[in-house]
């Protein structure tokens, strides 16, 4: 097809627009210091908590995103449609409000926060705890979304099948309908723990910013920023290599729709 | 015996199913009817893979649904074998087998040895290690029929499981078919818009139109007095086997026709339709044709058309205008002479 000449400006434009910045972060970054940089305290802390709550909710997500993707794409009833909606507010929502509602929620004298408080003692916000309930807030959808896209496009006979041989639900969940959609929980699993390896504004108003404890990689980037502008690109450089793999795996089932 | 018992309705979207019919144990039934007219409909609610709006499915004493009751599909044990085989993709063929047994509660290594007994039975082997997407349909659907098989049903429900193969694939499936499914000691419902799987495979076959049964005989009843138009043009075709060689096939009682095809060989079906016979009240002359002699048995008016039963060394039916029946004098009795062109008989191989 040939293209418009009229569209080439804007999409030139557009293309610098998120070129430059990458580009501008990667030209500034300090190469020879990067270990250094990269090894320092403050660097270390954020990276292992990073690694590993946004792993536990990536793992969380999966656990609790792939039986409500299954239920959304196979059964009919009233309100579907409300519930996707709900399942799907926090891709939209400001991070910002959802660590808000996290704190309605979860705090100390949350719906939910304070039976927990007053069973177990458990605080969950400014916890590491708090870090991957955050984080799981926000990586669910991706997991969901993707799962029951996969789900959907299933030719439900393969499960009637399954039933004819002798499988009950689980079974057939378990081993028709499970292995047939890998590609779609790869995908999802991958793409929720990127989204929670980058979260701020909803671990940053819930878990806070505790260096240590609950300050992860892009809450250091934030700090090192006003501080240390080296830490800062030397983490940032972290972040962008980790999204472009993410990104270069997942390019054929993300964005070809498979 | 074990018969299965079907006697239901239900609602579909487009039109209503109402169909009641029983299949004793070790014989065959064939579903034969249009697009649309609740073939598959009716294997679904056999297996249970959706539910009537009333009515009662038992096989033998295991009811299958009564009073709004259901029993579901994995406890039926009714295998299915569906127009596209629906294999699992990410098992291999012998996996595919062993899914059935596995599903029953069979330790992985049992489930094996059964799926590999079944391959073995139907001479399968060589596909054991192959995954869905490496086979073809001819092989893919006889995988289908082995893993329904093996998963030891009580009825065995095959709907549509040749209308997805190309011809050559489909002549063989059906021999594998007609081979292998009066080993199976259970009823068995084969559906099909081809009369000739029908005749092929069944014992009886039920005509069902609209949502409704609207004749079941044998083949050879149906053949003889189709119950509906659609009867007469779907089943209402003359059917012999023979053996075939040089261009001739032998039909039996020493009757011999010429066909157009000389490279068949061996055990064939022929088919001729009712149109294709011409009556003539003296010998016709000319051109390679079969000709011979025979008696009207009877004539039935079927509207716009007459179908005449003969007898004679083949029997056979003819089809002709009620004006064609006048001007030839056509009673039960007469003698006419037939003649059928070598090029309008059906010759399809049975045995490979």
């Amino acid at each position: 097809m040939r293209h418009p000449r009229a569209l080439w400006l804007p999409a030139v434009l557009g293309l610098a627009l998120v070129g430059i910045p990458v580009v501008s972060l990667l030209v500034r970054t300090p190469w020879s210091r990067l270990g250094d940089l990269l090894g320092s305290d403050i660097a270390v802390q954020a990276l292992g908590l990073s690694a590993l709550t946004s792993l536990a909710a990536a793992a969380a997500a999966f656990v609790l995103g792939v039986p409500l993707a299954a239920i959304l794409a196979r059964s009919r009833f009233r309100g579907r449609s409300v519930l996707r909606a709900l399942i799907t507010l926090p891709m939209v929502l400001p991070p910002v409000v959802g660590g808000a509602a996290l704190l309605y929620a979860f705090g100390r004298r949350g719906t939910v926060g304070e039976p927990i408080y007053e069973a177990t003692g458990l605080v969950l916000p400014f916890s590491p705890w708090g870090v991957i309930l955050a984080n799981t807030f926000v990586a669910l959808p991706f997991l969901v979304v993707t799962v029951e896209a996969g789900i959907r496009n299933l030719d439900s006979r393969y499960e009637s099948a399954a039933a004819t041989l002798g499988a009950g639900p689980w079974t057939a969940f378990r081993r028709v309908t499970l292995p047939m959609v890998t590609p779609a929980l790869l995908a999802g699993t991958v793409l929720a723990w990127a989204r929670a390896l980058g979260e701020f504004g909803a671990t940053v108003t819930f878990a806070g910013n505790l260096a240590g404890r609950t300050q992860t990689l892009p809450l250091a980037v934030f700090v090192a920023l006003e501080q240390d502008r080296d830490a800062a690109l030397a983490l940032s450089v972290v972040l962008v290599a980790v999204s472009l793999v993410v990104l270069v795996a997942l390019r054929d089932r993300w964005w070809t729709g498979r | 015996m074990t018969a299965l018992q079907v006697d239901v309705t239900a609602a579909r979207p487009g039109f209503a199913l109402d169909v009641s019919f029983e299949v004793e144990a070790g014989h065959t039934l064939a579903l034969l009817g249009p697009n649309g007219a609740g073939k598959s409909t009716t294997i679904e609610l056999i297996a249970g893979l959706i539910q009537p709006d009333s009515g009662r499915v038992a096989l033998g004493e295991a009811v299958f649904y009564a009073d709004g009751v259901a029993m579901p599909p994995e406890q039926r044990r009714v295998g299915v074998v569906f127009q596209d085989y629906v294999l699992f993709p990410h098992l291999d063929v012998r996996d595919n087998l062993a899914f059935g047994p596995r599903s029953r509660g069979a330790t992985n290594r049992a489930a094996r040895t059964q799926a590999e007994t079944w391959l073995d039975r139907l001479g399968l082997n060589d596909l054991a290690r192959k995954r869905p997407s490496e086979l073809s349909g001819g092989q893919a659907q006889r995988v289908a029929v082995a893993r329904a098989l093996a998963s030891d049903p009580r009825a065995l429900l095959l709907d549509e499981p040749l209308s997805a193969l190309d011809v050559g694939a489909r002549a063989q499936v059906r021999s594998f078919l007609a081979r292998h499914l009066k080993d199976f000691p259970g009823p068995r419902i084969v559906v099909t818009h081809e009369p000739t799987e029908a005749f092929m495979l069944a014992d009886r076959i039920a005509i069902i139109e609209g949502g409704a049964i609207t004749q079941i005989d044998t083949p050879e009843g149906i053949r003889r007095a189709p119950g509906s138009r659609y009867a007469a043009d779907l089943v209402g075709i003359n059917l012999y086997r023979g053996a075939a060689h040089d261009g001739q096939v032998d039909v039996g009682d020493g009757h011999t026709l010429t066909i157009a095809d000389t490279g068949v060989r061996g055990d064939v079906l022929v088919t001729i339709h009712p149109r294709a016979v011409g009556l003539y009240t003296t010998q016709p002359e000319g051109s390679p044709r079969n000709t011979w002699q025979a008696t009207v048995l009877d004539i039935q008016h079927l509207g716009d058309r007459n179908r005449v039963d003969l007898d004679g060394p083949l029997g056979i039916t003819a089809e002709i205008t009620p004006a064609a029946t006048t001007g030839l004098g056509l009673a039960p009795g007469l003698t006419v002479w037939i003649s059928v062109k070598a090029t309008e008989i059906g010759v399809q191989a049975t045995d490979r």
